[in-house]
């Protein structure tokens, strides 16, 4: 038998481009970057994009490398673009299964008083902001008309802890009409922390719950960023770590940390916190514009050139303690390098397009209103609830057919908004609706002045100067990360208690 | 601070490429675009916060040649980025 030779098999009729976006990157002048549909990307001399446009570019490593990351492809029929076509498909699969989180507000009390919090907490005393068992099970019809069959249910607060039988009954009325093992269901509670107690550990070790709390940092800065009347936040959240830890197994306890204005000095500090309480990932998270974090900006704020010093110099320690050996990972990094990285569909809601809020989440709070994202119910407790999508005894579908839905998918397709259509970093960011309202008063928003858009900018481009620069060394320990990255973390990484 | 103006050939940038370029100095500028027989005619005014416009020429005449490379690769690849992504996000037998 005779084979064709090689070059029967080369390209003879030219090429076409598929869709891409280009920009530059400050470490790397003389190149572009090119990114594709999926997520795919290329690093080309700057010299070689307009022959790449123009379709003059040589049969080559270069031509093929493109070829193979669907930025071109060849006429012809020795070219597809079925590769493409299942990467962007497995990309976007998560549009296909609906709302998979979802946020059960099971009281609005919390001990703490947090400059930044994100919601309006009531004294622990007040439990008439407590949701209603009666809420409650309609909230539990709600999740069950939702098609997905994996299904996160997180209890936030406040402090949930405080309604803690309310908890019990919603979770037992989950599993109860889950008998026939239909979906797959993950419990996560979002606490301080604070008011276990071995009973409530068994009830979570028997259904398998991940327990997410808040930890600042070392004692001086959690205390100040969380006072209680005890002044004693950070020793009782250390203390329900540990005993977490104890009864569920070190698995299934996460911490994130919120940076305030004090935080941004003191980022090797927080790192080893996190080390020397023995996490394995951590979550540097900047301040949202809600909540009480709106009303103390001024004290608690700071701009997106500043949390980028800080993130850079928090990322290099967390490398410093890989390269000896200590395993340690950044949330959001290793999220984004998941993206860059493979194509498969991101499980955080804040980085998805079509947006999360809504498509990917429902949040349902004391009162029974229903939220497309956390951040929704945020500004509808700052007295705007221009994003509240209805009532818990409403239908998904009246949900989805609503005024405020419809006002959410006016802002929830990056690939249609001014400013991100062509970004090159547009296949790993996330449309925010919300956001882009609560910070500029339109849903669409204006990029080109909003600190958001300014701040992902800046963290895409050092992620990739990141990955560029990195030695072989960094590049195991990135793409490690990225392998994490890509595990379903929604629920897990949402929001931290108040 | 003062302003910055700037001509751009209008037998080489459509509006679409130059109206890319000036929505992105938006967010520092106060912009407006006119015209007359052969050029556009950009004049950018620093916001209250803008840094140095010292450069703001310079990179404004990059950012325009990319956005009208961007205008290409998007005319070019139009016709199969619908067909993707309408292939992409049609549910198809066992896959709601």
């Amino acid at each position: 038998m005779n084979f064709a030779h090689p070059s029967e098999f080369e390209p003879n009729d030219g090429y076409s481009l598929l869709p891409f976006q280009f920009g530059r990157l400050a470490s790397h002048p003389d190149q572009v970057l090119i990114t594709a549909l999926d997520g795919q990307w290329q690093l080309i001399p700057s010299t070689k994009l307009r022959e790449v446009v123009d379709g003059s570019l040589p049969l080559g490593d270069l031509y093929f490398d493109l070829e193979a990351r669907g930025i071109i492809h060849s006429n012809g029929s020795v070219s597809s673009t079925a590769p493409v076509l299942a990467r962007l498909r497995t990309r976007k699969s998560f549009l296909f299964e609906g709302p998979s989180l979802h946020i059960f507000v099971v009281s609005l009390r919390c001990h703490h008083s947090c400059g930044y919090c994100q919601v309006s907490r009531q004294p622990v005393a007040n439990d008439s902001f407590d949701l209603s068992r009666a809420n409650a099970l309609l909230a539990v019809d709600r999740l069950f008309e939702s098609p997905s069959n994996s299904l996160t249910v997180e209890f936030q607060g406040g402090e949930p802890l405080l309604a803690f039988e309310r908890i019990q009954e919603i979770t037992e009325e989950i599993v109860r009409r889950n008998a026939n093992g239909a979906k797959r269901i993950r419990f996560v509670v979002a606490t301080t922390l604070h008011n276990l107690s071995s009973e409530r550990l068994a009830f979570f070790r028997k259904h398998d719950f991940h327990l997410s709390t808040s930890l600042d940092g070392p004692a001086w800065l959690h205390n100040a960023n969380r006072p209680t009347p005890g002044r004693d936040s950070y020793e009782r959240t250390i203390e329900g770590i540990e005993a977490a830890r104890e009864a569920l197994g070190e698995s299934r306890v996460a911490a994130l940390t919120t940076i305030t204005a004090q935080s941004l000095e003191h980022p090797i500090e927080i790192v080893d916190e996190y080390v020397s309480r023995r996490f394995h990932s951590i979550f540097l998270r900047p301040l949202s514009p809600y909540g009480f974090a709106a009303r103390g900006a001024l004290r608690l704020g700071y701009g997106p050139e500043r949390f980028s010093a800080f993130y850079r110099a928090a990322f290099e320690r967390i490398l410093h303690h890989n390269r000896n050996g200590y395993e340690l990972d950044e949330a959001y990094a290793s999220m984004t390098l998941g993206q860059m990285l493979y194509s498969y569909p991101n499980g955080y809601v804040d980085m998805r397009s079509p947006t999360g809020a809504g498509f990917g989440a429902l949040v349902y709070d004391y009162d029974g209103s229903v939220y497309p994202s956390d951040e929704a119910r945020m500004l509808a407790a700052m007295g705007d609830p221009v994003f509240r999508l209805g009532h818990v005894s409403q239908s998904i579908r009246e949900l989805f057919t609503s005024s405020a839905m419809e006002k959410v998918i006016r802002g929830a397709v990056l690939e249609a908004i001014p400013g991100c259509h062509d970004c090159v970093f547009r296949p790993y960011c996330g449309a925010d609706p919300i956001d882009s309202y609560a910070r500029q008063g339109d849903e669409i928003g204006h990029r080109p002045s909003s600190p958001f858009c300014k701040r992902q900018m800046s963290f895409f481009e050092f992620m990739f100067e990141a990955w560029l620069g990195s030695d072989a060394v960094d590049q195991r320990i990135l793409r490690g990360w990225a392998r994490e990255g890509l595990r379903t973390r929604s629920g897990e990484l949402e929001h931290a208690p108040a | 601070m003062e302003g910055v103006s700037i001509r751009l050939r209008k037998s080489i940038f459509p509006l679409a490429a130059v109206t890319r370029t000036c929505h992105r100095y938006s967010g520092d500028f106060r912009v407006d675009i006119s015209e007359s027989e052969d050029d556009w005619l950009i004049d950018l005014l620093p916001a209250a916060n803008a840094s140095s416009t010292e450069t703001v020429e310079a990179r404004f005449r990059n950012d325009a040649l990319d956005d009208l490379l961007r205008l290409q690769v998007q005319e070019q690849s139009r016709g199969v980025a619908e067909a993707l992504l309408r292939a992409a996000l049609q549910p198809i037998d066992g896959h709601r």
